[in-house]
């Protein structure tokens, strides 16, 4: 005889998963395949895939790149106030995508950032912003993900590495790094599904220009403006496939592990 | 030769205190202590992990105190022996030449040598050493740190995962490589019959502080203090009072409540009003009642209870009335030997010399033993 406590769990996991899997089903339901084959091959689509892939790409790799040896340093450093600066790195999490967006336009017109648009190349509304606020999105994910993927692995084995004739950088780079293989991947994955559906953000620092910084979620909101649900949907379709292929490759790449 | 000279350390509020100890070429020597009483700051702080806040390390002369630890050629295995998962068990071993840049032959050549010497030849094809049961993971470990031939072997309470038998058996095992190859080694274990089966000499550690050291029969027949001998078991142990010495006697008398025990005083303790006194289970010894006097050293008493035990009961003898003291006995690996029933009066041999005086006008005790001070 199961408890009432029971059964109000089992509720609940049940809602949650019907509510998620609603979500693709109905997508799948107003477009069908046919429709959404023939989104793809339109041109506009098209580029905007390949932006956004792209963008995506360069800016998570960078993420990850800064990440990585951020990570490493607060899972392996103790000093008073590194809770500080852990909260620090997560504000890209939890402020409204629109405002972080404004923040870093803020950010760019600011002495240094003037000099590097007038000096380096043009960030502000330009393709090369996209990939600034899609940076700011995915490195909060990865840093977090690093984190706790340097901190889950025990410092004693590049302790031990050092004893047998590792310098700090061998032993991690020979020991460290294998180990935090998963949660590089991991964070990649996450970080690139989170920067390529960005959408505040990146039109916020980049503009919603079409054809030109027009990544996926905006050609969605385009096609939303103009009545075109059924190109919405396909797009919509697209970038659920990818985002559920890269959360099955997660965890795939965790072992199946809870954490 | 690995000398500490006033080793100051700390972690958080706690911190070692002016460690001086010295260990010699060749010798396994065993920082025994209880938990929480910095062995392993003590370790780190030698291996170079934490640095001192004060005082040096010499190794064979030389100031390591702020060498990097990949500079002092020491080896460590900690205690969950951190073996490297995403390697192999041959990779595990061969890590530290494959890191020298060693030629292929010599790391075979060297990798099936030292497995070899630790019996683990078979294990050398497995792919993952998480297959590996606790005795093997401990081979595998002590290979790979021995591989690389080092000037000193550190362990951290390597074997307090095993089971008893596994446990024995690589005592014996890894003692006897040791010995074989030379090796100067630092252990340090809570377990005091790891300490009695593996030093050659140890220092007991307690709250920070070098409490006693020497061989483990002077540190274990001797214990230094009276916070020592409570971590070392000393079972039997009685706060009194020393009566003054009666003339022409050799052994002076303590009076513990009840009972008024013979001891042989030290010069420490000669003078001590109230002081505590001990004695080890081992060397009390069990006789039938004689009609006769006792003799010194003698008690009658009466055989209350035997201990539970799966191999050697020991024997709780009674001496006094109802409330008196309770005298542990044996153990008796044959209690057919025990020479009355539960219940039966007992004669309670105490030898004078076997009792431990520990002062109580000297913070915890004042028995000086051969081999205490500096390591």
């Amino acid at each position: 005889m199961r408890s009432w406590f029971h059964w109000v769990l089992a509720l609940a996991v049940g809602l949650s998963v019907s509510l998620m899997a609603m979500l693709i089903v109905v997508q799948a339901l107003y477009s069908g395949g046919a429709e959404t084959f023939r989104a793809l091959a339109q041109p506009d689509i098209q580029h905007s895939l390949f932006l956004g892939f792209t963008t995506a790409t360069i800016a998570t790799v960078l993420a990850v790149a800064l990440a990585l040896p951020t990570g490493f340093a607060l899972a392996r450093w103790k000093f008073p106030g590194v809770w500080l600066i852990e909260a620090l790195l997560l504000i890209p999490v939890v402020m409204s995508p629109m405002a972080l967006g404004v923040a870093i336009l803020l950010l760019l017109g600011s002495p240094p950032g003037r000099w590097f648009e007038d000096h380096v190349f043009r960030l502000m509304f330009t393709p090369a912003g996209i990939v600034v606020a899609q940076f700011f999105v995915a490195y909060a994910f990865a840093a977090l993900i690093l984190r706790t993927t340097f901190a889950g692995i025990d410092v004693r084995l590049e302790q031990v590495a050092r004893f047998l004739g590792c310098t700090r950088w061998q032993a991690f780079r020979r020991i460290t790094l294998p180990l935090a293989r998963n949660g590089i991947l991991a964070a990649f994955v996450l970080g690139w599904t989170r920067s390529m559906g960005d959408f505040g953000t990146t039109s916020t620092v980049a503009g919603a220009v079409k054809g030109y910084t027009e990544t996926p979620p905006i050609t969605i909101y385009f096609a939303m403006q103009s009545l075109s649900t059924e190109r919405a949907v396909a797009l919509s379709i697209v970038l659920t496939l990818l985002c559920v292929t890269a959360l099955i490759a997660v965890r795939l790449l965790l072992g199946g592990r809870r954490s | 030769m690995i000398e500490t000279q006033g080793l100051v350390a700390h972690y958080g509020t706690f911190s070692l205190q002016q460690i001086d100890l010295t260990i010699r070429d060749g010798e396994t020597f065993v920082l025994l202590g209880p938990s929480g009483a910095g062995k392993t700051l003590f370790l780190e702080t030698v291996l170079g992990i934490k640095p001192p806040d004060q005082g040096r390390i010499l190794l064979n002369g030389a100031d390591i105190s702020s060498a990097l630890p990949e500079a002092r050629g020491f080896s460590y295995l900690p205690q969950d022996l951190a073996l490297f998962p995403h390697l192999s068990v041959w990779q595990n071993i061969a890590f530290g030449l494959t890191i020298r840049k060693e030629d292929k032959a010599t790391v075979r050549k060297r990798v099936e040598r030292v497995a070899g010497l630790l019996g683990i030849g078979h294990l050398l094809d497995r792919r993952s050493v998480q297959s590996l049961s606790g005795g093997e993971k401990q081979r595998v470990a002590l290979a790979r740190a021995l591989l690389v031939e080092p000037r000193v072997l550190f362990l951290d309470e390597p074997f307090s995962a095993l089971d008893p038998a596994t446990r024995r058996q690589l005592h014996a095992e890894f003692r006897d490589v040791w010995r074989r190859l030379g090796l100067t080694t630092l252990l340090v274990t809570h377990d005091q019959e790891e300490a009695a089966e593996l030093a050659d000499r140890l220092a007991v550690l307690m709250n920070g502080q070098v409490e006693q050291c020497g061989t483990p029969p002077e540190v274990f027949e001797r214990p230094a203090s009276l916070a020592v001998a409570r971590f070392l078991v000393v079972e039997n142990l009685f706060e009194g009072r020393l009566l003054p010495p009666r003339h022409g006697a050799a052994t002076r008398e303590v009076e513990c409540g009840p009972v008024t025990f013979a001891v042989s005083p030290t010069p420490a303790t000669a003078n001590a009003g109230r002081l505590h006194v001990g004695i080890r289970a081992r060397y009390a010894t069990l006789h039938r009642p004689s009609a006769g006097p006792l003799a010194e050293g003698t008690y009658q008493g009466v055989l209350e209870r035997l201990t539970a035990s799966a191999t050697a009961p020991r024997a709780i003898v009674r001496l006094g009335p109802e409330q008196g003291l309770r005298i542990e006995c044996g153990p008796f690996p044959n209690p057919a030997t025990i020479p009355v029933a539960v219940g039966e009066s007992v004669l309670l041999e105490l030898p004078p010399s076997r009792f431990l005086l520990f002062g109580q006008d000297e913070p915890e005790g004042s028995a000086p033993p051969a081999g205490s001070g500096k390591g």
